[in-house]
């Protein structure tokens, strides 16, 4: 194999702060004192005496020697103002080196930005042109491609339309499709190809994949590590301007991850046990606690993918370091836009203040099958005495990937589940003995009665709150059962009607739909005739506060074609006081789910013997 | 860690990058592209340049067809804008001031001086603002950026032609009314009065857009300095009215000769002396290698600054 790229001893300079000095007066001061061989007045003193320590230079390179091979892939990562985007700046001829050369064997196409100098006034179809010319395409090339790269793009339709009046997404499909059919041996890549969303990125290093199979030669900068371990076989990690770390791409990106972490701890969610690890080990240590690991499993493997239809643990092992009243563990639960969904505290259910004794713990909480939604989670650990303060400078927080296997929604495939969660409800529908002429009113104020128009394979014609003994009431107390039963006509009988029940508050959705629990393969058909669904929410469940409850029925063969759908509201309250002291310890409590079916362990460790002193953090 | 120290880093780069250059030189044919800190001010890339002739190509197309998008006139800009200049510099000028104008009909005057003087003004305002306007670009991809001015230079020069054919049409008429107008030989010598036009402002273009990477006030002088200019340029007034022993300073400004060699052809009356056409042609080169020159140096290195 041969060399595509030779750098050699390269450095750039970059000066800070006023540039040129501004004013043309001391430049020809400057000027003037060099061809009388005296020294610049406009020298700041110490950049005469102590070189490159001063303050107004900055080298964003320095001495970068490096070989890359033809049909190699090549990634370049570093942290912000390593160096990478002023070495491929250099690269592009966008700006010279201070010292140094670049040596290189083929054509070279940059993509610092994709739709370098699209012009709004101009339709698709000229810009295609415009834009491949200024990335060095003779308009020959472009015309013979231009099929191809409209093709990709996927916006035939709009090709004469000036592009100011395209959208965003359309802008960057068309910018992307005349970068994507660049004919050149050295590709360089910028990080803003990955601007955009999820399928156009998708797009971008597929398209990159293809390439590189090409055995063209790939300069590739990017953030985001994933794609740079995909495609980049030797990585070279930039610190302060230097090659620090040259080698595959795992060693390279573990280097630099353990660089972001040291700096951003608190930020980082972790995506691989290991990386929890890692985040464990960097927590600052402190005088009360400390935290070994944190692991979830499932059927005895830690992973951070699960299935929905198994139970599984998190696993918080800790040290307490002298007795504190008040310590507590928390597990929270986030959505994938980092809203908290629930939290819960381990001894939570004490009568008292627990009081924890030193030694080493392992804390496990059980979340039961049924109850995430295939989704990503966020789970999240942190430690704190009760009205003191925190004991971790960080919430280790890993990402969950949750996969759905269990029996929520298993008659209706092809509906996507909303909602953060997804418990499995139990649901009961009874056929109502048909004397209960339709439409009877019953005025409580605790049922909504829906107008029904006569029209539509079925009506919903009431909703009930009640509480256990059927007595009608919007008020409920924590350990209380709501029950909600809706009543509703079927006019003739259809073979798929689903009723689906939310309970929401600030945010938070879960839903239930009945059927459920019944074979995929079955359909349901529900003869004509009137009907009584009730779902039972089970006490416990729901936190103090008031919630809404939407009931919504849907009929259709598919699922596609709704024929009817009804939305209605109805507010009910669960009361905090009323002698529940389950909250006694912990206030204000925050979350919407009571989850106390997690079965939280707590077992003292007999050994090792506990270690009293902090250990450091290893690096 | 090697310490630099940054007074002597010119001299140390230039030395290293000559010991470098030559190192290279052994194994040229290998290396296509060899990028390096320096290269000679008398290293103009025109072959890369013309390998770009596509993307020049484009630009002027670009110019061409979105000036005048979403307009209701269009196109006929292209007329309206000398029409009305000149209408109220005759007016102005000829009728109010009374300015003689060697015996040419008015109108015929001031059109040929308003035609040549726009292509000149609208090169020059368009290429000296090269760099700041187009950093976005610059500062993205590779291309000679010589291709940017010189694309505006063409696409002025095709406004250039139209507005000339309007010029003919006018002195057509004239002639047909039986003013005292008729070409002169002087008229094979147009080709060079273009040229020379577009040398002299890609030259001062370039080189107030080099200048102005670093000074930026250099962007306001240019507005009216061209305004300026045009008063000491005889565009309103015939070059017979300076007097004779100032004459050959006053073709020290290079648009005089331009101007007055353009009247001499078609209209047949001026005062234009050889030698003032060769002076202005001096002075225009002079110009156009002190542009070129620094436009080298700055295209290396402005994005730093820029």
């Amino acid at each position: 194999m041969s060399t595509a790229i030779k750098i050699e001893n390269l450095w750039k300079q970059y000066r800070l702060g006023v540039i040129g000095h501004q004013y043309l007066v001391r430049d020809v001061q400057s000027w003037w004192a060099r061809v009388r061989g005296k020294e610049d007045p406009n020298l700041i003193v110490d950049q005469v005496s102590s070189g490159n320590g001063s303050e107004s230079n900055i080298w964003a390179l320095r001495d970068l020697s490096l070989e890359i091979e033809k049909g190699e892939a090549l990634g370049i990562i570093g942290k912000n103002g390593a160096g990478k985007s002023t070495l491929l700046k250099i690269f592009s001829q966008v700006t010279a080196p201070t010292r140094g050369s670049i040596k290189i064997k083929g054509r070279v196409a940059s993509l610092l930005e994709v739709g370098t100098g699209f012009h709004p006034e101009l339709t698709g179809r000229e810009n295609v042109l415009l834009n491949g010319a200024i990335l060095g395409m003779s308009v020959s090339d472009i015309k013979k491609k231009f099929d191809e790269i409209v093709d990709f793009s996927g916006i035939e339709k709009f090709i004469d339309t000036p592009v100011k009046r395209y959208s965003s997404g359309m802008y960057v499909r068309l910018a992307f499709a005349v970068a994507a059919h660049l004919d050149s041996e050295i590709l360089i890549l910028d990080e803003v190809l990955s601007v955009g969303d999820m399928a156009f990125q998708q797009r971008c290093l597929d398209r990159m994949q293809e390439v590189a199979a090409d055995g063209r030669t790939i300069l590739f900068v990017s953030h985001g590590m994933g794609a740079i371990r995909k495609f980049c076989r030797r990585v070279i990690l930039l610190q302060e301007g230097r090659v620090v770390e040259d080698g595959p791409a795992d060693e390279a990106v573990d280097r630099y991850m353990d660089q972001v972490y040291e700096e951003l701890g608190e930020v980082c969610e972790a995506d691989t046990l290991d990386d929890v690890d890692r985040l464990v080990s960097m927590l600052a240590p402190d005088p009360v606690f400390r935290l070994v690991s944190f692991s979830i499993v499932q059927d005895g493997v830690p992973t951070l993918s699960v299935i929905n239809g198994r139970p599984l643990e998190a696993r918080i092992e800790y040290e307490v370091l002298q007795e504190t009243a008040g310590l507590f563990v928390c597990l929270g639960i986030f959505a994938s836009d980092g809203s908290l969904i629930f939290e819960s505290l381990h001894n939570s259910e004490s009568s008292e203040l627990p009081v924890v004794q030193p030694g080493r713990y392992i804390s496990t909480a059980t979340i039961p099958a049924e109850w995430l939604a295939p989704a990503t989670y966020g789970m999240g650990v942190s430690a704190a005495i009760y009205g003191v303060r925190a004991c971790m400078d960080a919430v280790i927080k890993c990402r969950l990937h949750v996969a759905a296997t269990g029996r929520v929604n298993q008659a209706y495939p092809r509906r996507r589940i909303q909602g953060q969660i997804s418990p499995y409800v139990p649901w009961v529908t009874e056929s109502i003995v048909p004397t209960v002429s339709k439409g009877k009113v019953r005025e409580q104020p605790h049922t909504v009665n829906l107008e029904d128009d006569g029209a539509g394979l079925m009506a919903i014609c009431q909703i009930a709150l009640r509480d256990k003994e059927g007595e009608p009431t919007r008020v409920f107390d924590l350990d209380e059962e709501i029950c909600v039963s809706m009543d509703y006509v079927v006019r003739q009988s259809i073979s798929q009607s689903m009723i689906v029940l939310t309970v929401s508050r600030g945010g938070v959705h879960f839903l239930s739909t009945h059927d459920t629990d019944l074979n995929p393969d079955l359909l349901v058909l529900r003869e004509k005739g009137e009907y009584v669904s009730t779902v039972r929410l089970p006490g416990r469940l729901l936190t103090p506060g008031t919630y809404t409850l939407t009931v919504s029925a849907v009929v259709g063969a598919t699922g596609e074609h709704f024929h009817r759908s009804y939305r209605f509201v109805l507010n009910f309250t669960i009361r905090q006081d009323l002698g529940n002291d389950l909250f006694k310890n912990y206030n204000p409590v925050r979350g919407t789910l009571m989850l106390t079916e997690w079965k939280w362990q707590t077992l003292r460790r007999v050994s090792p013997a506990p270690t009293v002193a902090v250990t450091a953090r290893v690096k | 860690m090697i310490t630099v120290n940054p007074s002597n880093i010119d001299s140390v780069s230039e030395s290293q990058a000559a010991l470098w250059a030559c190192s290279a030189e052994k194994d040229h044919d290998q290396w296509t592209t060899i990028i390096e800190p320096h290269k000679p001010w008398y290293k103009l890339d025109l072959p890369g340049l013309w390998h770009y002739r596509d993307l020049i190509l484009m630009f002027v197309k670009r110019d061409f067809v979105a000036l005048y998008k979403q307009t209701i006139l269009g196109p006929l800009w292209f007329f309206l804008t000398p029409l009305f200049t000149t209408l109220v510099l005759t007016i102005v000028f000829g009728t109010i001031a009374r300015i003689p104008t060697d015996g040419i009909p008015p109108f015929l005057f001031y059109l040929s001086g308003t035609v040549c003087w726009a292509y000149f003004a609208g090169c020059l305002l368009e290429t000296s603002n090269t760099f700041v306007a187009n950093s976005h670009i610059f500062g993205k991809v590779f291309f000679p950026r010589l291709a940017i001015p010189v694309g505006a230079v063409i696409s002025n020069g095709l406004k250039f032609a139209i507005q000339f054919g309007l010029f003919l049409c006018f002195l057509a008429y004239f002639w047909w009314k039986g003013a005292s107008v008729g070409l002169t030989l002087w008229v094979l010598a147009l080709p060079f009065v273009v040229l020379q036009m577009a040398l002299l402002s890609l030259g001062c273009g370039i080189l107030v857009s080099s200048m102005t990477t670093r000074y930026r006030d250099l962007a306001h002088v240019v507005a009216f300095g061209v305004q300026l200019w045009m008063y000491a340029t005889p565009v309103v007034y015939p070059l017979s009215q300076i007097p004779e022993q100032y004459r050959n300073w006053y073709a020290l400004n290079p648009m005089v000769a331009v101007v007055e060699t353009f009247r001499l052809g078609f209209i047949g009356s001026s005062a234009i002396e050889f030698r003032q056409v060769i002076i202005s042609a001096v002075v225009t080169l002079g110009l156009l290698v002190w542009g070129l020159v620094l436009f080298s140096r700055v295209e290396r290195t402005f994005m730093d600054t820029v």
